[in-house]
């Protein structure tokens, strides 16, 4: 589409969405019920304490653990769609940057609330910013989530200031409030070639900042993990696993909002066949590189088997998590990637729900990363009460987990209604560019 | 020096904005001031002298009993170390109910610091062949011995290094203890132990008032609140004071024996000097201070 010429037509297109309808004020109702209810269980586990969940002393860390590393793991979307393919210069990928930042922001906002809700005494919180020990990689893990959440806001918000203008311009029938805030968010904006200078300075610079930080936030997410010695953590690769689990998980989730955007938006001409095309060529670039990690971190410890290896990976392999963990590898990753390769599967409709699959699969494998190591602790002493080894997350713990997505959803929601979810400003800008060139 | 003011502001900011927070949710002085409490490693005696004194006034409104509680620094020229005669130890588990007495841990949910593992004789120490819920009418049972394990006083421990906020370390007499009013309950310290020897407070803890021990430690047997981690201390309050830990005193066949390893004259250096000593998991190098052995 020629942004140019039909400047009026893509406006009104792209703010037509922002306006409440019914199915949103339902949809949003959902979410908030959805929350209260989990904010309810969660005051359950601060008054009765962290034995309302399935953990126990052996395996102490479960489902939030697990829950905290997908979040984690899916915000990284935005750095390998907004830095990667924008540094890359790859056109197609421009009108999703929105949606990539808007999923990067809320999934790594909530991620440090997620693990609060794992902590035994959130009341001493404070203790970690103020004398926290840096030689703790949980350390690590608060400073670079912190720094990773406000570099994503910054670069959504950086390319929004010109969208927020004409928002605040021709968004006539919104309400007066609304409209100013979007002004007052837009600082000024006036199109200057100063200003546009500044603004693509400052994308520029944070797309390259937030590379770093990105990879940083899941390596380190992953030492939490590695640097301990239990056998199923105890792992050189965990850093690379991670990472390319996490561009896996992520290039599922913004799939998922493209079409959901899609259809609800009708923004059938912006976001477009194409796209999806593209978008599920690269589920299949990341999931391949991911599967390659996976068949190192299996195979290698699978062929030596060594003493407390076998233990772990008998039950990933053949015992109690078999189910899941060849549920996942198949279901999650291979079937997938084969599918995807025909083109028929790339079409909207069949690549929403492989990546529904996608996603599934990979919160999944956050679990299978984290349970079955726990279950397996170093003095494997075999017939312990089965609720001190065998986890199962109760349904108070699952309610709260449910709640750290609706609150995710709640943000993408509200921010994907009130913002215009493919960027007008640098569509437009970018195709006058083009043709200067 | 402009930044580091601006963050110390912030900070402030911070502190001040949870101290309304807490005024307006209604809290007393009192709880005010726990809040504020600093970490135990960083107070001075006098500070310490009142907190300790705050306690024993609350255990006993609580307990309705007289309490001592001790903040005693450890001992100069004192490294703690323990030594298990394998050969002696039959699984009777007084030792464990021993433990739970004299450290008032909690019976329901139940935590026990010390777990006894039954081996078989065939398979030697074979943690994959091991239960620590064996049940027989009299111990031992044929074919069997027992492997105790409870905190390893690692002189190299993983606990600590994980810590994020320096709410467990290493004291000088090697103990590795942990300050209850401190720690985060983020459980890092659980996941990185080899030995399973640590344990968390799953719920506010019961103690029945009359088994309670009131003869107590700061950094040992005071009552855990729930959402906190706890772990063996070598009996902090006792060993201090010159006694024995209780599970030493307890055992009945005197496979457990615990000493000064600093002292060229103690049983514990005569043990490990004459018989043939191992420690748990040698390979993860966490240099265990406690050690076992085969008397015979």
């Amino acid at each position: 589409m020629d942004y140019k010429e039909n400047y009026d037509k893509v406006v009104t297109d792209l703010l037509r969405p922002i306006y409440i309808t019914r199915s949103f004020k339902r949809w949003f109702a959902f979410l908030v019920i959805g929350l209260i209810i989990s904010i309810f269980a969660y005051s359950l586990q601060i008054k009765l304490g962290l034995g309302v969940t399935g953990l126990r002393d052996i395996t102490t860390w479960g489902m939030y653990i697990g829950n905290f590393v997908f979040f984690v793991a899916t915000s990284l979307v935005g750095m390998l769609i907004t830095a990667v393919l924008g540094l890359l210069g790859i056109k197609w990928a421009a009108p999703l940057t929105r949606i990539a930042e808007i999923i990067a922001l809320a999934f790594a906002a909530v991620a440090g609330l997620v693990i609060i809700i794992d902590m035994g005494r959130p009341d001493r919180l404070l203790n970690v910013f103020i004398y926290g020990r840096f030689q703790s990689p949980i350390l690590w893990d608060l400073t670079v989530v912190i720094t990773y959440t406000v570099i994503s806001a910054l670069l959504l918000y950086l390319p929004l200031i010109p969208d927020l203008k004409i928002c605040s311009e021709r968004l006539e029938k919104a309400h007066p409030l609304q409209r100013k805030l979007y002004k007052l968010l837009s600082l000024d904006w006036s199109n200057d070639p100063q200003q546009v200078q500044i603004i693509q300075r400052g994308i520029r610079i944070l797309s390259i900042l937030i590379i770093p930080i990105a990879l940083a936030i899941h390596t380190v997410t992953s030492w939490l993990f590695a640097v301990t010695m239990r056998p199923g953590w105890d792992s050189t690769i965990f850093g690379p696993y991670f990472v390319t689990g996490a561009f896996v998980s992520g290039t599922a989730a913004v799939i998922l909002a493209m079409y959901f955007f899609r259809r609800n938006y009708h923004l059938k001409a912006y976001i477009s066949e194409l796209h999806f095309d593209k978008m599920a060529k690269l589920l299949i670039l990341v999931s391949l590189v991911y599967l390659y990690f996976n068949i190192n971190e299996f195979l290698v410890p699978g062929y030596k088997l060594k003493k407390f290896d076998a233990v772990h990976l008998n039950a990933l392999f053949s015992g109690h998590y078999a189910w899941m963990f060849w549920g996942v590898q198949i279901f999650g990753l291979i079937i997938p990637i084969i599918l995807l390769l025909f083109r028929f599967f790339r079409k909207p409709a069949a690549s929403f729900f492989i990546a529904l699959f996608v996603i599934c699969g990979a919160w999944l494998k956050r679990y299978l990363i984290v349970v079955p190591t726990m279950e397996h602790p170093f003095l494997p002493a075999q017939h312990l009460p089965l609720n001190f080894t065998v986890y199962s997350p109760t349904l108070i713990e699952i309610t709260i987990t449910m709640g750290t997505l609706f609150l995710t959803l709640i943000i993408i929601t509200v921010l994907s209604k009130f913002l215009p979810i493919i960027p007008i400003w640098e569509m437009v800008h970018n195709s006058e560019h083009g043709e200067n060139e | 020096m402009k930044n580091e003011n601006s963050r110390r502001s912030f900070l402030k900011n911070i502190a001040l904005a949870s101290f309304a927070t807490l005024a307006l949710s209604g809290c007393d002085m009192k709880a005010l001031e726990e809040f504020l409490q600093q970490n135990f490693r960083t107070l001075s005696k006098k500070e310490k002298n009142k907190i300790i004194k705050n306690l024993a006034i609350d255990y006993k409104k609580k307990y309705g009993k007289e309490f001592n509680v001790s903040d005693k620094p450890a001992l100069e020229g004192t490294l703690f170390g323990y030594a298990l005669d394998l050969a002696r130890c039959v699984g009777c588990r007084r030792c464990v109910y021993a433990c739970v007495k004299e450290n008032n841990q909690s019976r329901e949910p139940q935590v026990h610091w010390i777990d006894v593992l039954q081996m078989e004789k065939e398979k030697g120490i074979d943690f994959a062949h091991s239960t620590s819920q064996y049940n027989p009418e009299k111990v031992p049972s044929e074919g069997h011995f027992y492997l105790p394990v409870a905190c390893q006083q690692c002189s190299n421990p993983q606990c600590t290094t994980v810590c994020p906020v320096k709410a467990t370390w290493q004291e000088p007499d090697g103990i590795v203890v942990v300050d209850y009013n401190w720690c985060i309950g983020c459980r890092y310290c659980m996941a990185a132990c080899p030995y399973g020897a640590r344990h968390f407070n799953w719920g506010e803890p019961t103690i029945p008032v009359e088994e309670i021990n009131t003869e107590m430690h700061y950094l040992g047997n005071r009552p855990r609140m729930k959402g906190v981690v706890e772990k063996c201390t070598f009996c902090i309050q006792r060993v201090r004071e010159g006694k024995y830990p209780s599970c030493v005193e307890i055992c009945p066949v005197g496979a457990r024996k615990f000493g000064n390893l600093l002292d060229p004259e103690s049983e514990i250096r005569y043990i490990l000097e004459n018989k043939r000593v191992l420690v748990l998991k040698q390979e993860l190098n966490t240099q265990p201070k406690f050690y076992y052995f085969f008397g015979i």
